[in-house]
């Protein structure tokens, strides 16, 4: 019979402010990206010809549905975020409970590294935007030279 | 080289390696602030917005100029990092606390300088947001 090798993971400690600081910055963090996209989704919408030209079509479907799944996801994650504020007591009732504070903080952990995931996607199509749209707008203005 | 000798410099390479990796990701945030700098920049020179609305010109101007004094903060704060970067061997060389705290404070004094150059332009895109995006042209031709 093979001996289970038990794994031994070690996460950094951190105080309930701390963790109540870091969650305070992630929901200022997450509303903000909620005011940029209802700007971006206003931009689209006064490109949006634009954006059906045949050349176009397929490269901006694709992007704006992706923009759409991003904004379900920060719903989401503001959600998320709540949630697991309300919990903070666990960290700050001076009562002993190391299983229940181990796994907030693991928590805390994992809800870290998906917003910091959700961050690095959600710039990467925001370069993906900012490109085509400046494509447009270049040929906007090449137009408005010519005539 | 003695053991202690060794284990001090592996010690001082994992502390530079931490400061050094920070100055990867700021200059990597700063780059992509840069991106969304010429973005607006673009945005606020085309003629995307309603063109009767009042104070259209000045508000449109107050943000370009706005903008170019963020990338002048920007190019200062890179420039910044990568002389503190350059200077980061020289942690290598410290022996005691009293020598890594000068390093960690001017790695602090510059952190929260690109704190508030970044957050001095969240301030301006939201400015920005709520403004345009209220004047964006309703309805566009096909380009």
């Amino acid at each position: 019979m093979k001996t289970r090798q038990k794994e031994q993971q070690y996460i950094e400690w951190l105080s309930g402010e701390e963790m109540h600081e870091q969650s305070t910055r992630w929901m200022s963090e997450l509303k903000f990206v909620r005011d940029e996209q209802l700007f971006l989704n206003k931009l689209i919408k006064s490109y949006t010809l634009a954006l059906l030209t045949p050349t176009l079509f397929n490269k901006s479907k694709k992007l704006i549905a992706e923009l759409s799944k991003a904004e379900k996801e920060v719903v989401y994650l503001m959600k998320k975020i709540q949630s697991h504020e309300n919990l903070l007591e666990i960290m700050i009732n001076n009562v002993d409970e190391l299983k229940m504070e181990k796994a907030y903080l693991e928590t805390h952990w994992a809800l870290s590294a998906k917003i910091e995931d959700y961050q690095i996607n959600y710039r990467a199509l925001k370069s993906s935007l900012f490109r085509i749209i400046t494509q447009l707008m270049m040929k906007n203005k090449q137009k408005r030279l010519l005539n | 080289m003695s053991v202690k000798k060794e284990s001090i410099l592996e010690e001082q390479e994992n502390k530079v390696n931490q400061l050094h990796n920070d100055a990867i990701h700021w200059k990597s945030n700063l780059r992509f602030m840069q991106d969304e700098i010429t973005f607006f920049s673009r945005l606020l020179n085309s003629y995307i917005f309603e063109p009767n609305t009042p104070n259209l010109f000045e508000r449109l101007q107050d943000y370009q100029e706005r903008l170019k004094r963020t990338i002048a903060k920007k190019t200062e704060v890179t420039l910044k990092i990568s002389k503190h970067e350059n200077s980061l061997g020289g942690m290598l060389e410290c022996e005691d606390e009293a020598c890594d705290l000068g390093f960690y404070m001017k790695h602090n004094t510059l952190q929260a300088e690109i704190v508030s150059c970044v957050q001095d332009f969240q301030h301006l895109k939201g400015e920005i947001f709520n403004y345009a995006g209220g004047i964006l042209k309703k309805k566009r031709t096909k380009e």
